[in-house]
């Protein structure tokens, strides 16, 4: 792998424009870095055969290139040379001239004026083996670095210059073994050897070099991570542990995690968004501090000929919506002071509650410079496909109406909760 | 309303979880299958925790009386749930 920064590029390009037709030429010094070859100046040279179709080095230039890497503790990493009118690959020639199968072979394609190809070879026996070209932002010359770009692919620039902390892509806060032995190795080599845990159940990996960035970006796909998101768009989703772990979770929290990650995350918006799935009232989660939280709910469902008149459901239920008269044989729900707790049909000896489990979405939470919680505007539903209907729905009613850098919850106020609602009910109504 | 005559009593107003359960879960030890346990436990979080995990240990709740003092008395038969 050949790491070059844009300025190289085009240095070779220029070069190689002002002499075509005739092929151009030169050397490239640098350093090996973690098996890259990270190239730290470009010698131009000259074309002593002045030739469109062959090329060799002025030796004494070449002689004045290698004593002058040697004096910067460079390496000659390799070489490079245009060919005006034909594509980048080498000819029979260039093969048969390749002495070194450790140099890499560049050849910078002119075919195509408007559309230059620049590609690596390294050529062993005469055959022939590409190798990548990283291109990167200068490096040294950091005006032309876009932060807005970094940003959103999940490098976060830090207060030190020239180094950024990257933000993984984590859903409901679970990472594998492996992976988080990987994210060890990143954080000791290129990082300062420690991780940030995020506010939002997200990993960052400070102190990353600019320079880096790509290297660090390719060994974290090798192992399914990717940098995370931030900037105007749906963030990290967030969730507890739920029902698969959690003895309290009626919800699959960590399923529907990974649904939203795969459908919503990154997803561009007028401002940041946030997703936060918790698995029962407990709301270990906080879901109503998200702009859209999912809560997990029991909608319980009473059988009376199940029902010893215990008392023991009276006695547990926190919305205080039941009420059993013993002496009568007797219980009364209020069903709409119910807040889908479960703890009826938790406790209940004899199973005399039944529930369905379902999910409660809240609204417009957000806990910035500003606080808002979250509101409920919609009743209980009972599939993941209603949820996915609900935030599909809302994140396209944010897209339409919200204005850029406004919150969710701020555009709600400004249009009308009344809008979002209607909206929301017709989809589910859809069936 | 039958009255019921307990086996034995306890009195965990003065713990705290996870002492509640563990004193409950002492004493239903001593206990034979289908004799009854009275307990006096807190509201709150006693109320709400002590008689689910008897559920989970197959301990049957038969009756709860909340007390003028906020305080509960539950009946728990040893082993009722099968």
């Amino acid at each position: 792998m050949i790491i070059m920064t844009q300025k190289q590029f085009e240095e070779i390009l220029v070069h190689s424009l002002s002499l075509a037709p005739v092929e151009a030429c030169g050397l490239l010094g640098g350093v090996i870095q973690d098996g890259a070859k990270v190239i730290k100046k470009v010698y131009l040279l000259k074309n002593i055969d002045n030739s469109p179709v062959h090329f060799t080095m002025d030796a004494k230039e070449q002689f004045e290139s290698v004593k002058d890497m040697r004096k910067n503790g460079y390496e000659l990493l390799g070489n490079f040379h245009s060919h005006p009118v034909s594509p980048s690959r080498p000819s029979e020639e260039d093969k048969n001239l390749a002495f070194d199968p450790e140099t890499s072979y560049l050849i910078l394609s002119l075919l195509n004026r408007e559309k230059p190809v620049l590609k690596s070879f390294n050529i062993k026996d005469s055959i022939v083996g590409e190798e990548e070209i990283i291109l990167i932002d200068g490096g040294i010359d950091m005006t032309k670095t876009d932060y807005n770009e970094l940003k959103k692919g999940g490098f976060m620039r830090q207060v030190q210059k020239n180094r950024f902390s990257l933000r993984l892509r984590i859903a409901g806060g679970n990472i594998t073994a492996v992976q988080l032995k990987k994210v060890y190795d990143i954080a000791k080599k290129y990082g300062h050897g420690y991780i940030h845990m995020t506010s939002r159940q997200s990993i960052e990996i400070p102190f990353i070099k600019l320079q880096d960035i790509e290297v660090v970006k390719k060994e974290l796909e090798k192992f399914g991570l990717q940098p995370g998101a931030c900037g105007p768009r749906v963030r990290t989703i967030t969730a507890c542990q739920g029902c698969r772990i959690c003895t309290s979770g009626l919800i699959d929290t960590t399923g529907l995690s990974e649904e939203f990650d795969q459908r919503y995350y990154a997803r561009e918006l007028p401002h940041k968004f946030k997703l936060g799935i918790t698995g029962c009232r407990n709301n270990c989660l906080k879901a109503e501090e998200n702009d859209l939280g999912v809560k997990g709910g029991l909608k319980p469902f009473y059988k009376k000929e199940n029902c010893t008149f215990c008392g023991l459901c009276e006695a547990v239920c926190p919305a205080e919506c039941i009420t059993v008269k013993a002496d009568e044989n007797k219980l009364l729900f209020d069903e709409k002071a119910c807040i889908y707790c479960g703890k009826c049909v938790k406790s209940c000896p004899t199973g005399a509650w039944e529930g369905q489990n379902g999910f409660i979405i809240y609204l417009g939470g957000m806990f910035g410079n500003k606080i808002a919680i979250g509101r409920q505007i919609l009743p209980i539903v009972f599939s993941a496909g209603e949820v996915h209907k609900v935030v599909e729905e809302t994140l396209r009613f944010f897209k339409e109406y919200g204005k850029k850098g406004e919150r969710f919850r701020n555009t709600l106020e400004r249009v009308g909760w009344d809008i979002l609602e209607k909206r929301l009910k017709e989809v589910l109504a859809d069936g | 309303m039958d009255r019921i005559n307990p086996d034995a009593c306890l009195y965990i107003t003065d713990a705290v979880c996870p002492m509640t359960f563990v004193k409950v879960k002492v004493e239903i030890e001593g206990l034979r299958d289908g004799q009854i346990l009275k307990i006096k436990m807190n509201g709150g979080e006693p109320v709400r925790n002590v008689p689910a995990s008897l559920k989970q240990e197959g301990h049957k709740v038969i009756r709860v009386i909340r007390n003028e003092d906020d305080t509960y008395t539950v009946f728990v038969e040893k082993g009722g749930l099968g």
